[in-house]
């Protein structure tokens, strides 16, 4: 490779690197920096104020909120993934009237903005009694149209002998879908896992609308709490919050990193 | 029909049918009984009248909050008032207007100076008078903020984190301009000392004059409207495209454009911490955070008086008061109301002021020693001097939906373009004009 393209290359890698790498940045010495320092811009600080984390976690319930958060956000992405794992196996290999009329009504949910669905959830969770309960947060997101359509897509492209032949081995659908068609696509349930586990863990105006006190809310919901709308907000502390927030998602990436790559970037070379 | 016509229809159609659905539902047209949303009571207090409140109390002024509440639990053994915190005025309505409509609804909750009209307009709100007493009454709390409440002769919304706009200044680097350490009395008088103003040095270089925002934009400008001579409205009459309202707009835009004296900021505080502005308007809520920033960047921040024009003042009130639901059983709402009494004590009232920074609404609170002792700090004074000037804003901003965020958004476009004032003012008025038809029944129902 000639000298002058590797050089080109690698100075268009520090720039994507430095624009990731910034905020991330930012975020940790403002979570360092004393609150009447805090808009003047330093690179860095001259000196760490601890004391934004301990005011941070005094003035939010944290081991609560961390305790909500977890449950919410493995309960509902083990559920939501395995609802998209069997109604994408049903898709693109199960025969049935109206299959492709269910799969366009399914999508076309997927145009229906979040938002609009809000208050239609609210009174169902309302009436079924749900209202402050992990159910109330949890059930109406167990269905994803976008990570079904995901898996059902890399279903597709999956080669039909091999399913075939383990029919004619005498597998059933679920052996065939544990067996068969799961461990080819590991990839990508490992990308459904972690865009499930992000959503669920960043959510906030669902958690919000579906709890009402403090023993329910969620991590993003709690960052809410350190934040005062007219008045005095310590920004220190609120980027301490976040850093507590974001830590744990850092180290899942982390460890399922090469997974989510590899899943991501399956299926980008195919013509 | 032009795309423009069609989107008009559209948004239009949409309105009447959310606004018609949301004010019916909410007026109570559906079924079952009402019941109070979920709550968690500690052990100690199983044996209480148990009341929600739902607050939008975030940071600080939340500890402060929280502390008198426990105060009020501790103090009898009665009631016991649970806090649930649900996010900004604006979240909070949103949720309590679902929640009515599923019938699991809060006893208490704050609502700011625009979403308690919503409520009000949607018959959810209890009045007040009938529960005065000996021990608190309406004369207690400061006159126009019991008026701001009251309509039809009663009173819907109690006050409780009240503010106004005030004036905040550099005044290092005005005195180093050789000005005033008092802060401008007048628009004239501003501009007039503009060039002198612009010549300073700061970190950034050259400060301008102002900063303005666009969050609120219209909350501000409602100073200047009345000190032209002008109003948003009269009534649910919008009077935008007055020559007095368009005249006052366009002072503002001629110190941006012609003048190159003020500009349109982000955060207006920051700005003044980094030299890049010498004054904005800001809430009296913001005075802590400007202190501190005035600490940590060593100047001295003012705040005085917004300005007059031709010797006319005017300045909007703001912020927030706590109304009881309507649908509440009457046990509950004569135990809200005891709360409601423990919080207008002058020395609650005064402990929250000095704890928040919003202004007292009790009238004795002002004679408390907490508060005299934090009134020694001349900026809290100004506000405390500059209170009994203000009055609630015109009713189109308020009442309206959306009608705040639409009046930012002109005077957004009016701050950072070159857009014609009257043109921008004329427009805002016809979209104004026809989403107070939408409300006109219920308007006219409430306020006539």
């Amino acid at each position: 490779m000639k000298p002058l393209t590797t050089t080109l290359k690698y100075v268009g890698l520090v720039v994507v690197l430095v624009c990731a790498f910034v905020p991330i940045y930012w975020l940790l010495t403002t979570s360092v920096t004393s609150p009447d320092k805090i808009f003047q811009f330093q690179w860095f600080p001259t000196s760490v104020e601890w004391q934004n984390y301990v005011d941070s976690w005094a003035s939010a319930p944290f081991a609560t909120l961390y305790k909500n958060s977890v449950i919410v956000t493995l309960l509902g992405a083990l559920i939501q993934v395995c609802v998209a794992i069997l109604s994408s196996y049903a898709f693109a290999f199960l025969r049935f009237p109206a299959k492709n009329l269910v799969f366009m009504l399914f999508l076309g949910a997927m145009m229906v903005p979040g938002t609009v669905v809000l208050m239609p959830n609210f009174l169902t969770i309302a009436a079924l009694g749900w209202v402050n309960t992990y159910a109330g947060i949890i059930v109406p997101g167990v269905g994803s149209v976008f990570a079904m359509f995901l898996l059902r897509q890399h279903m597709m492209t999956l080669p039909h002998e091999v399913t075939e032949a383990a029919k004619v081995d005498g597998a059933n659908h679920l052996r065939v879908l544990w067996n068969v068609v799961l461990p080819m696509s590991r990839p990508m349930v490992v990308t459904v896992i972690v865009v499930a586990v992000v959503e669920k863990w960043n959510d906030f105006v669902w958690p919000l609308v579906s709890t009402s006190t403090d023993s329910m809310r969620t991590l993003p919901v709690g960052m809410l709490m350190i934040q005062d709308s007219e008045g005095f907000t310590n920004w220190g502390a609120v980027m301490a919050s976040a850093v507590f927030i974001v830590v744990p998602v850092l180290v899942v990436f982390f460890i399922a990193q090469r997974q989510i790559i590899a899943g991501l970037t399956a299926g980008a070379t195919k013509g | 029909m032009s795309g423009g016509d069609m989107r008009g229809w559209s948004r239009r159609g949409l309105l009447a049918a959310a606004g018609l659905g949301g004010v019916a539902a909410l007026a109570g047209c559906g079924s079952g009984a009402f019941q109070q949303t979920v709550g968690t009571v500690p052990a100690a207090y199983r044996k209480r009248a148990h009341l929600v409140f739902w607050h939008s109390m975030g940071g600080a002024n939340m500890a402060v909050l929280t502390e008198l509440t426990t105060k009020f639990n501790q103090s009898q053994s009665d009631v016991f008032v649970e806090l649930q915190f649900q996010g900004s005025y604006e979240r909070t309505m949103q949720k309590l207007a679902t929640a009515i409509v599923a019938r699991q609804i809060p006893d208490l909750v704050l609502l700011s100076e625009i979403t308690w009209r919503k409520m009000h307009l949607a018959d959810a709100l209890e009045p007040f008078d009938a529960y005065f007493d000996d021990e608190l009454r309406p004369e207690n709390y400061i006159d126009q903020f019991i008026q701001e409440g009251t309509v039809q002769g009663k009173l819907w919304w109690l006050p409780f984190a009240r503010s106004t706009p005030l004036y905040y200044f550099n005044r290092t680097l005005f005195e180093k301009a050789g000005l005033p350490a008092a802060g401008p009395e007048s628009w004239e008088q501003l501009k007039q000392w503009a060039p002198a103003i612009m010549r300073q040095k700061t970190k950034a270089g050259h400060a301008k004059v102002l900063a303005l925002g666009s969050v609120y934009a219209s909350w501000y400008l409602q100073s200047n409207i009345w000190s032209w001579g002008g109003h948003y409205s009269k009534g649910l009459e919008v009077t935008l495209d007055s020559p007095e309202s368009v005249a006052a707009a366009r002072f503002m835009v001629d110190f941006i454009r012609k003048d190159g004296a003020a500009y349109l900021s982000a955060k207006q505080d920051q700005d003044l911490a980094n030299g890049i502005c010498a004054s904005y308007f800001g809430s009296t809520g913001g005075l802590k955070q400007a202190e501190l920033l005035a600490k940590g960047g060593k100047y001295e921040v003012g705040t005085a008086f917004l300005p007059k024009h031709d010797g006319n003042f005017g300045c909007p009130t703001g912020g927030s008061g706590i109304g009881i639901l309507r649908y509440a059983p009457s046990a509950r709402k004569q135990a809200a109301w005891e709360y409601l009494k423990f919080l207008g004590r002058p020395a609650n009232s005064a402990h929250w002021t000095v704890g928040t920074g919003y202004l007292p609404v009790v009238k004795a609170a002002q004679q408390e020693p907490e508060l005299v002792k934090a009134a020694k700090d001349p900026n809290q004074l100004t506000a405390l001097k500059q209170l009994p000037l203000t009055k609630p804003q015109d009713l189109v901003r308020p009442v309206v939906s959306n009608a705040g965020d639409m009046m930012d958004q002109a005077l957004t476009k009016l701050y950072s373009s070159n857009a014609d004032v009257a043109d921008v003012f004329s427009r805002l008025d016809k979209q104004l004009r026809s989403r107070a038809d939408l409300i006109r029944a219920a308007y006219d129902k409430h306020y006539h």
